[in-house]
């Protein structure tokens, strides 16, 4: 486990230290959060700038033919790393601290791999940002010191939030909305866990969140799984963006 | 659903380039384990996705192709030469070619794989991608089988019925699974350990055999030797987490505390 943090660190550094790379939508943003920062042009000293930053730079790792890991997608794998490197920094967590959250994270993940899978294509972003959401709840509340049960309401709540999520990623590729959703995903994760640590109740037991993502994604029609025939991917927009990035590539 | 669920097999990981694990990985992994079944140096490679399945329409910008080329040539899925996996194959002569037809599968993101090699052997395997790099293997040489990945493997085919004479030879912790097409039989080896040499040469000797492929573990962890847990639905785990005072890391660690024996990488 330590050494997948270690690679899953690398790709946050590797990210803010410039990724270059022609084939992609997204070049390069993520050091303009610290920019704005400076500027006093977003909020001073947010956890939510650093949560944000960590993503945008894992993704630009993941989209400029990097290394990363895919936690549990790689389409995905913005979310656990960033915001459990955020809060871990924050709350000067101990690395042996951080890899049990890590185990957390995993063990909250794996009742998502007995259940539903990860598959988009079957599921839609539900079982990718929406796992991943969960994941990091069930690992921040860990790291915040809670119980089992309170990482799995965490869990459970920030799912609760997720369910119905489409999968239309524009031009084919996972980049966009990827990027924003896994940002959000880090973002509940962190509200969710934050609900949960201080005693909210969850109300729906995991595995019945967990049947309910099954549900839902059964009665999603095909197009708005990973298939690039639907949502924002059909959009006048996408499909210029598509054209676009076809040309470049000759 | 999959046996047995592990973290590092199935949740965190796997280690990649790449832009989608479920094309990227999952195509990786599908086309390394069909180079080991085939056995023989690669010459030719065709993939075929359903026309009717989800990939149809992007397994290209989605990363299948960059995938799939770097499995079949056995570069590491975290090796910065994936990049040129296309280039490789030039170099190497290795004819790679990627469709979509029409074929009889059950899961979305299925894929059909062709592969010849130098000195004429031949297989063709069906498999699916379960998402987050999880795949199944579905047929070999249209022999129903299920492989995740996740066991030693030893595959014999044969032209005649091998149960009896098999049966005696199963080294221990291991399974053995026979698949009947027409007058073809094909025998599965499953394990959690390595295969002896001995084993292998013994079996490969036998009247009736065809040909033999051993398989090497493609995930992280080898399945077959997990420990029982006191709890199983969430329910049970939530009262074992209270009665025994453990977080959910300290029973993600006991979930997941079993060898790891992957050879190729030591990130676990």
């Amino acid at each position: 486990m330590e050494g997948l943090i270690d690679i899953m660190e690398g790709s946050i550094r590797i990210g803010l230290a410039g990724t270059n790379h022609d084939d992609r939508i997204l070049h390069q943003q993520s050091h303009m959060i610290g920019k704005a920062e400076k500027a006093g042009k977003i909020l001073q000293g947010s956890i939510v700038n650093t949560i944000v930053k960590y993503v945008v730079a894992i993704m630009e790792s993941k989209s400029a033919l990097e290394v990363v890991v895919a936690n549990p997608t790689a389409g995905s794998c913005g979310t656990v790393a960033a915001a459990m490197t955020a809060v871990a920094e924050e709350l000067q967590a101990s690395k042996e601290d951080k890899i049990m959250a890590y185990y957390a994270t995993g063990l909250a993940g794996a009742y998502f791999a007995m259940s539903t899978g990860f598959s988009a294509e079957e599921h839609g972003c539900q079982v990718e940002t929406g796992a991943s959401a969960g994941m990091t709840a069930a690992g921040i509340v860990d790291l915040f010191g809670g119980t089992a049960e309170q990482a799995l309401g965490a869990a459970s709540i920030a799912i609760q939030n997720t369910i119905g999520l489409v999968c239309d990623p524009i031009a084919d590729r996972v980049e966009a909305p990827c990027l924003g959703k896994n940002t959000s995903a880090a973002v509940n994760a962190l509200s969710s866990a934050t609900m949960a640590s201080s005693g909210f109740a969850y109300l729906i037991p995991l595995d019945q969140v967990l049947e309910t993502v099954s549900r839902v994604s059964a009665q999603m029609p095909s197009c708005h799984k990973c298939t690039g025939t639907g949502g924002l991917a059909i959009t006048p927009a996408a499909l210029e963006l598509k054209k676009e990035l076809q040309a470049n590539k000759g | 659903m999959k046996p047995h669920i592990s973290i590092f097999n199935d949740v965190i990981g796997p280690v990649m380039r790449g832009p989608s694990s479920a094309h990227t990985a999952a195509g990786w992994r599908v086309a390394n384990m069909s180079i080991q079944i085939l056995d023989d140096p690669l010459k030719s490679a065709t993939i075929e996705f359903d026309r009717d399945g989800q990939w149809a329409t992007n397994y290209e910008e989605q990363g299948t192709v960059l995938g799939m080329n770097g499995g079949l040539l056995d570069i590491d899925m975290a090796d910065d030469q994936m990049k040129n996996a296309e280039q490789t194959a030039e170099q190497r002569g290795i004819s790679i070619h990627y469709s979509v037809s029409s074929f009889e599968n059950n899961h979305p993101n299925s894929m059909l794989v062709s592969l010849s090699g130098q000195s004429g052997r031949s297989v063709q395997l069906l498999a699916a991608s379960l998402g987050g790099g999880s795949f199944i293997l579905q047929t070999v040489d249209g022999f129903s089988v299920s492989m995740n990945g996740d066991f030693h493997i030893v595959l014999l085919w044969a032209h005649g019925d091998m149960l009896n004479s098999l049966q005696d030879l199963i080294p221990p912790q291991s399974k053995l699974i026979e698949q009947k097409l027409l007058d073809k039989y094909l025998y599965i080896f499953e394990s959690a350990k390595t295969f002896s040499k001995t084993f292998v040469d013994t079996i490969n000797t036998l009247p009736l055999v065809d040909k033999i492929s051993v398989v090497a573990p493609i995930m992280p962890i080898v399945s077959g030797s997990e420990i029982s847990l006191g709890y199983s639905d969430i329910a049970s785990l939530l009262s074992y987490s209270k009665s025994n005072q453990l977080s959910l890391g300290e029973l993600g660690l006991m979930y997941e505390n079993i060898e790891v024996v992957y050879p190729k990488i030591s990130y676990y």
